[in-house]
């Protein structure tokens, strides 16, 4: 799906690509961060079993200045344009009832549910996947009982080499019946739910959307991908928190945050047991590819735990779930266009790194004879969770209390680009911070 | 004078000529080293890692394919990587003896699980741009890193400004095939080839396990039956999901643009959302160079790239070898054989070993066992692996049928198992094939039973990707 | 086009269902195939002939190039021979069979042991980055010794029908070329998706029976990974390159899945658990490669790597009250078209949801497309279409994708305005002639009588359609000759539905306004009888009669008004 590069010319009304090699993801790395760190954000929700859903258009913008024409659908009351469709939130054995209405767009759309069975329509005119409405004032509306726990895509059903590149697409959450703690119905996937996040995965070719915005022919064939996001948006700006108003058109953030587990009995230095009860309670992280290329997903400093795929618990029909099946940490992920994965995180703290108890065993050099990137981090100056100390006067650090930061992105290297911009693109911070939090 | 690729370059028929039976890699001046050697040879494990730029071989763009103007892009390509110096030795001493002269693919670094690892990482600057004031880093992929400072993100912690050198420290505790790289403007530094791949072996080729596994030679049992262990299985040699195996290989996998190799050599910017690879490599090579074997100076040849930018364009006796690990899978019939698969590249690759099943039994350093012992290990002829991702793989060497070819350097007859990238339209070299292929291809050469050595751990030669010329 | 692979023992046709139970012959030790490698042509959706290289069968002479290859199909253990007897595309081509172990070879001759069921590909193992673009790929398919309707010999991987799904990719530019090794590999850029050599609109849905377990064979022949949807149903991955998930007594791993990447090179087997309700369900390439060529082409959307897993209809019907049907959603409509898979129910067309008021009444329908309709109203002062304004109730209007046009003009052939004359059954025959029956006694020019034609009759319509049309007329059924004639309440044989399926003789599908009963048969209103082996014209005569739809044993209420056959 690449073209060559000769066939593209920038339009004259956008930024021309960044003159200094590399440096302009700084600038917006720097303008994320701000004067505080950044804060986490947690999975929003729009709860159902009902939604009245219209479609809308409008730009999201890009960390090096540019702005993408896109399509979306949105909360019919009174809710803005947003990128991507807003958070559906159900419960195991709700009858879900989808009333879509169709005003923007110049063609008729749709939403198709990948993993949902037994969906039926009411009203709309047959298409290719599924009942169409639109344009115009009219309502199509799908029903489905949704049987199983998990995380789930929905998507247009029509032309959908366009409608979910242009942006229709959205994630649809169903929390199981027995427990809104738990990711599933098997008590191994209980979490906790103030550490819930979403990562919605999808990828852009801007010079398509500009085709559609402009009403010229749109070319699938030649979809050249420049930015791609999670959660709407590019980084850094995935780790501005949720509404954050430089972003309103998406409104959804990407940082992931935990609190460090740490040793049960603190001090026992290296392997130490991790404590358990609430302290030990995973995080649970919902990846989902919206996009249309398969993406690699790499998070830092820790592995996750691989609980389900599509919706499912990767036990077998006999199984008794995670721990006793198939349930496996991994590090970096491919998640294939269509995919979903539920995962659970812990950082625990094993070899207790500490100033005064466990310092690690080689000298660090002085600060000053080492480099910050473009003289802005996240870094605390002090290799130890928890601590902070000097960095160089020059240099600029957003970190709270001695938080860690990983990133966690796509390995695809080219995709960790906006545009032409490094640093930038699939891209999300995964935040350890001491127990009991930052103050 | 330009050489054509095909078909004279690198058919079988030059290896009739190869020489340098029994010649040591390291001793051709200025070699880069396949494998990391611990600096001293004792636990900890301390290793030294130059990052600096050069230049590299491939298909089409060899130090012959040079037109009389270096700058021009048929010639060698330019690059980035690391390349092992003394531990102990200043900056400026592995200034003069690295700096433009660094290596593809980064030398592979073994350790043992629970023994710590010392690396520190010494910027020189850049040979050929000394403009650029890069800064590099490493980040151990796929590694639980508890100090975020070590684990190489620049924009996270710190990074390596030029004539400077940082310690990094590792605890390895989990065995298993990990890949290490620059994390600096990771996009370019990775392209540019500052990927290497380590790898952690299992305690239990130290202890054995009680279920009928023995210590391995890897573990100091230089009579084992066993030359190591993937992971720590935990089951008897006999048992199908034992991990032992008899040779190991590592394969790294990436792949080239020339454009940002050229662009940067040209002091041009290059645009990475335009990213389309021209190129395939296994371990820093395209085929049909993946098939050269250590020592084999006549094929070596078609790698050697002259270190002087400003000399002679051919051979001048100045050239060194910048890619000195090899592809080549030479085992005996029955060998139990570990293939290390490492994606650094940035697009997913369908590798095939169509005539050989392949057990995959760990995935990023992870084993392949569920949390309550069920076996999620599976067989397959083509493993699917995307960037960022590792893949430990197992086979049995089948049975010598037939008569064989015979093997143009050692004599002995093999069968030959071609290993290719199933993504049929990669197997060419920015156009070029030979034999109708390039790229991610390479091949196993069964033996009869007992052609080859065991390999002896205490014999430096005997390392991973061990080639034979002579026997 | 498409050879059938032939073996010593049994022939098998490509897109071929294999019922459980179905009798193998007792299982040879050795099987031996003969299989050609020549130069051929494949046609895409928009006309554009593509060159192959493809593999067929030597029955004693090629039979023609196929994209893919034909399906090889032997038993676990066997000893399985492929000569490629005969190659004329102009260079050495050899055999690779992924998955086969000890594959010996002696010349053109390639002979292994089928040591493991399952799903693999052959394929061209010299030149492969062009045998393989060329198309020179098929499938082998391994069964399970002594477990025949299983794919793995486990009881967890029974399946009731099977395909197999070949996914490949077709870049022109390569395969057009007068000597394909002279392409620029570099430019590598294909415009056709394919499942089993053709690309949407002319790949083959994959039918399933109701309740019937569909066992998916997918092989991405290709050179890049597919990402394969399945949309409405869940997809059960049993094996991944022949590696069973099933795999007793270890733990059962399979997976419940969405959507599945098949990398190159790899196969993967799902089973897909089919409803009882007629429906069709997209199977399509989530990288959204669902088009052919470029956008300038007037084939380009939809295409490409597409087809629908279907649950087939056996009738569509209306209903003539707004009655409930059981098992689909309400709201009710008799503007809605319903249909009936043998097991269950479905809507294929919401009346309200294309524009139709809820007044409007269908009284005759044909189903063309899913979303092509034909349809005659009920109300004798006309029904408002979009587009249409008014449409009497002896006209036939046509629902082709979002446009309305008028397709029988009854006032033109000489149907006229009354009750009486409101068309309220009707069908298309194969060659395009009209058949239709209406309200009361009509009458048209032309027609012979006596005897007049009643209600109970069908009447043949000769001529072009739409409109302007005209025709001749003529009896081409009449029920008085087979005991449908009366009309005292509750019997009233005035035929409101009617198809005829010309596939073997001619068997008319009827439906009556209230109860009737032939000499043999006698049902309800919402029954639907055939006619069977028919002779037609003003000496009607069945052969026998039987009852196709017992609608109140189905649960079905109320009173059909229009049917149609798929």
């Amino acid at each position: 799906m690449s073209s060559e590069i000769s066939q593209r010319v920038a339009p004259g009304s956008w930024l021309p690509p960044a003159v200094w090699r590399l440096e302009m993801s700084a600038l917006a790395f720097a303008a994320a961060l701000g004067a505080s760190a950044p804060v986490q954000a947690a999975v929003p929700c729009t709860n159902g079993p009902t939604f009245n859903l219209t479609t809308a258009t409008g730009n999201i913008s890009t960390p090096d200045g540019n702005s993408v024409f896109m399509w979306s659908y949105r909360n019919a009351a009174g809710a803005a344009f947003q990128v991507p469709s807003p958070v559906l939130c159900v419960t195991q054995g709700q009858t879900v009832t989808i009333n879509l209405i169709n005003t923007a767009l110049p063609e008729p759309t749709s939403i198709v549910f990948p993993g949902q069975t037994g969906v039926g329509t009411i009203g709309g005119s047959p298409g290719l996947f599924t009942s169409e409405i639109g344009p115009g004032p009219g309502t199509v509306t799908y029903r489905f009982v949704a049987n199983e726990p998990g995380t789930y895509l929905y998507e247009s059903g029509t032309n959908p080499h366009k409608q979910v590149e242009m942006g229709l697409y959205g994630v649809l959450i169903v929390r199981p019946s027995v427990a809104s703690n738990r990711a599933y119905t098997d008590p191994d996937t209980l979490f906790d739910t103030s550490q819930q996040y979403l990562l919605l995965i999808h990828d852009i070719d801007p010079f398509l959307h500009q085709a559609v915005e402009r009403g010229q022919t749109y070319d699938i064939t030649a979809k050249h991908d420049r930015y791609w996001t999670i959660n709407g948006r590019s980084f850094p700006d995935t780790i501005l928190p949720n509404n954050d108003p430089l972003l309103p058109e998406q409104p959804y953030g990407a940082l992931v945050t935990v609190d460090e587990v740490p040793c049960a009995t603190p001090g026992s230095g290296a392997g130490c047991t991790p404590a358990g009860g609430v302290a030990n309670r995973p995080a649970l992280v919902r990846y989902a590819n919206a996009g249309l290329s398969n993406h690699p997903f790499h998070p830092h400093g820790n592995h996750l735990r691989v609980i389900a795929r599509d919706g499912r618990l990767l036990a077998g029909p006999g199984g008794a779930g995670i721990p006793a099946i198939a349930a496996m940490e991994a590090f970096t992920k491919t998640i294939g266009s269509g995919q979903t994965y539920d995962l659970l995180v812990r950082w625990i703290n094993e070899q207790e790194f500490d100033p005064t108890l466990n310092t690690v065993p080689v000298v660090i050099p002085g600060l000053q004879n080492l480099v910050f990137k473009d003289d802005v981090t996240v870094y605390s100056g002090s290799p130890y969770l928890g601590f902070q100390d000097e960095l160089p006067p020059a240099v600029v650090s957003s970190n709270d209390c001695g938080e860690l930061y990983y990133p966690w992105h796509s390995h695809a290297l080219n995709e960790f680009n906006n545009f032409d911009e490094g640093f930038g693109g699939l891209a999300t911070l995964f935040r350890v911070e001491p127990t009991g939090g930052c103050p | 004078m330009r050489r054509s690729l095909i078909p004279r370059s690198l058919t079988r028929r030059r290896f009739l000529w190869g020489v340098g039976q029994g010649a040591l890699l390291a001793s051709l001046a200025g070699n880069r080293m396949a494998q990391a050697a611990c600096d001293p040879a004792t636990s900890p494990c301390q290793l030294r890692l130059v990052a600096t730029d050069g230049h590299f071989a491939l298909p089409g763009r060899t130090q012959a394919d040079a037109a009389t103007d270096p700058v021009a892009q048929e010639g060698p390509l330019y690059g980035f990587g690391f390349s092992q110096g003394g531990f102990g030795d200043s900056i400026s001493a592995l200034t003069a003896e690295h700096k433009g002269l660094v290596q593809w693919t980064a030398p592979i670094i073994a350790v043992d699980e629970a023994d710590e690892l010392f690396v520190t990482m010494t910027n020189v600057g850049f040979q050929y741009r000394p403009d650029l004031d890069d800064a590099h880093t490493i980040h151990w992929h796929g590694f639980r890193n508890p100090v975020a400072l070590f684990d190489g993100v620049p924009e996270v912690s710190i990074a390596v400004p030029p004539a400077r050198d940082f310690p990094y420290f590792f605890p390895p505790r989990l065995a298993g095939t990990y890949m290490y790289h620059c994390h600096f403007e990771d996009v370019e530094h990775v392209q540019l080839g500052m990927d290497g791949v380590v790898f952690v072996r299992p305690e239990q080729n130290k202890t054995g396990n009680g279920a009928g596994a023995p210590i391995a030679r890897l573990g100091g049992n230089a009579g084992s039956p066993v030359l190591g262990y993937a992971y720590n299985d935990g089951v008897a040699t006999s048992n199908a999901r034992s991990t032992a195996y008899d040779r190991e290989f590592t394969l790294l996998l990436n792949e080239v643009d020339p454009r940002p190799h050229d662009n940067l050599m040209a002091v041009q910017e290059f645009v990475w959302s335009d990213y389309k690879a021209g190129y395939w490599l296994i371990n820093g090579r395209a085929y049909p160079h993946t098939l050269i074997r250590n020592g084999d100076t006549l094929g070596e040849e078609e790698l050697l790239v002259n270190e002087d930018p400003t000399g002679q364009q051919g051979p001048d006796g100045s050239e060194t070898l910048r890619q000195p690990i090899s592809s080549l899978i030479q085992v005996n019939e029955g060998d139990r054989v570990l293939l290390r698969l490492v994606n650094l590249g940035y697009d997913q690759q369908s590798m095939q070993l169509a005539s050989i099943p392949m057990r995959v039994v760990g995935e990023d350093a992870t084993f392949l066992r569920g949390p309550g012992g069920a076996d999620l290990s599976y067989v397959t002829n083509t493993i699917y692996i995307g960037p960022g991702e590792a893949r430990d793989v197992l086979f049995t060497a089948p049975a010598f049928t037939g008569t064989g070819t015979p093997d143009i350097l050692t004599g002995a007859p093999y069968n030959s198992h071609l290993l290719k990238n199933r993504n049929v339209h990669t197997l060419h070299n920015n156009g070029l094939t030979t034999d109708g292929l390039g790229g991610q291809v390479t091949e196993v050469w069964v033996y009869p039973s007992g052609t080859l050595p065991a390999i002896d751990p205490t014999n430096p030669l005997d390392g991973p990707n061990r080639t034979y010329i002579s026997l | 086009m498409r050879a059938r692979a032939t073996r010593i023992n049994i022939a098998l046709g490509f897109a071929a269902f294999v019922a459980a139970g179905l009798p193998f012959a007792a299982p040879a030790q050795a099987v031996t195939f003969n299989l050609c490698a020549s130069p051929g042509t494949v046609t895409m959706p928009d006309g554009v002939v593509v060159n192959i290289w493809g593999f067929s069968t030597d029955d004693g002479g090629c039979a023609p190039a196929q994209l893919p290859g034909p399906v090889l199909i032997v038993e676990e253990g066997e000893g399985v021979t492929v000569n490629l007897t005969t190659n004329t595309v102009g260079e050495p081509v050899t055999l690779e069979f992924p998955g086969q172990e000890g594959v010996a070879v002696t010349g053109t001759s390639y002979t292994f042991a089928a040591s493991a069921p399952g799903t693999y590909l052959y394929e061209a193992g010299t030149n492969p980055g062009i045998q393989i673009p060329m198309g020179l790929y098929g499938a082998l398919i391994v069964r399970p010794a002594g477990s025949p309707g299983q794919a793995y010999g486990d009881p967890a991987t029974a399946f009731d029908v099977e395909q197999v799904l070949v996914l490949s990719e077709i870049d022109p530019e390569l395969n057009n070329l007068s000597n394909p090794n002279t392409f620029d590999r570099t430019l590598y850029n294909p415009v056709y998706w394919l499942i089993n050599g053709e690309a949407y609109p002319d790949t083959d849905p994959v039918s399933a029976p109701p309740d019937s377990v569909l066992l998916l064979r997918y092989l991405n022949a290709g050179s890049m990974h597919h990402t394969m949807t399945l949309l409405g149903l869940r997809q059960r991955l049993i094996a991944v390159d022949s590696d069973p998930l099933v795999d007793a007594p270890n733990p059962n791993l399979s997976l419940d899945i969405v959507s599945h990447t098949i990398p190159s090179g790899q196969t993967a087997d799902a089973l897909v658990d089919a409803p009882a309700a007629p429906g069709r369900f997209a199977l399509y390439n989530r990288q959204m490669r669902l088009t052919n060529a470029l956008p300038s082409n007037p084939a380009h959307f939809p295409g490409g790597m597409l087809t629908f897993v279907t649950v087939p209809a056996q009738l569509f019907f209306a209903t003539v009250a707004n009655t409930t049907v059981p098992g689909v959603l309400s709201p009710f409509d008799n503007a809605d078209i319903y249909a009936w898979s043998g097991a269950a129910f479905a809507r294929v067309l919401d009346g309200t949801g294309v524009g139709l008021s809820t007044t409007a009444t269908i009284d005759a329908l044909l189903v063309a497309d899913f979303d092509t309709f034909y349809m005659s109203f009920a109300t004798d002062g006309g029904t408002t279409v979009p587009t249409l304004a008014l449409v009497q109730d002896e006209d036939i209007v046509k629902y082709d994708a979002g446009t309305w046009s008028l397709y029988f003009d009854g006032s033109a052939v000489g149907l006229g305005d009354g009750g009486g004359e409101d068309v309220d059954a009707f069908e298309i025959l194969g060659d395009g002639s009209v058949l239709i029956s209406t309200r009361g006694a009509p009458t048209v020019p032309g027609l012979v009588t006596p005897p007049s034609p009643q209600d109970e009759d069908l009447l043949h319509c000769v001529g072009t359609f739409p409109t302007p049309g005209t025709c001749m007329w003529s009896l081409y059924f009449e029920g008085s000759d087979v005991g449908l004639s009366t009309t005292a309440a509750p019997v009233d044989e005035d035929i409101d539905g009617v198809a005829v399926s010309e596939v073997s003789g001619v068997d008319v599908y009827l439906s009556t306004v209230g109860t009737f009963a032939t000499s043999t048969l006698s049902g309800e209103s919402n029954d639907v009888l055939v006619c069977n082996d028919a002779t037609t014209g003003p000496a009607t005569s069945c052969t026998s009669f039987s009852l196709f739809l017992d609608a109140s044993a189905e649960g079905l209420g109320g009173n059909i008004g229009a049917l149609d056959l798929p």
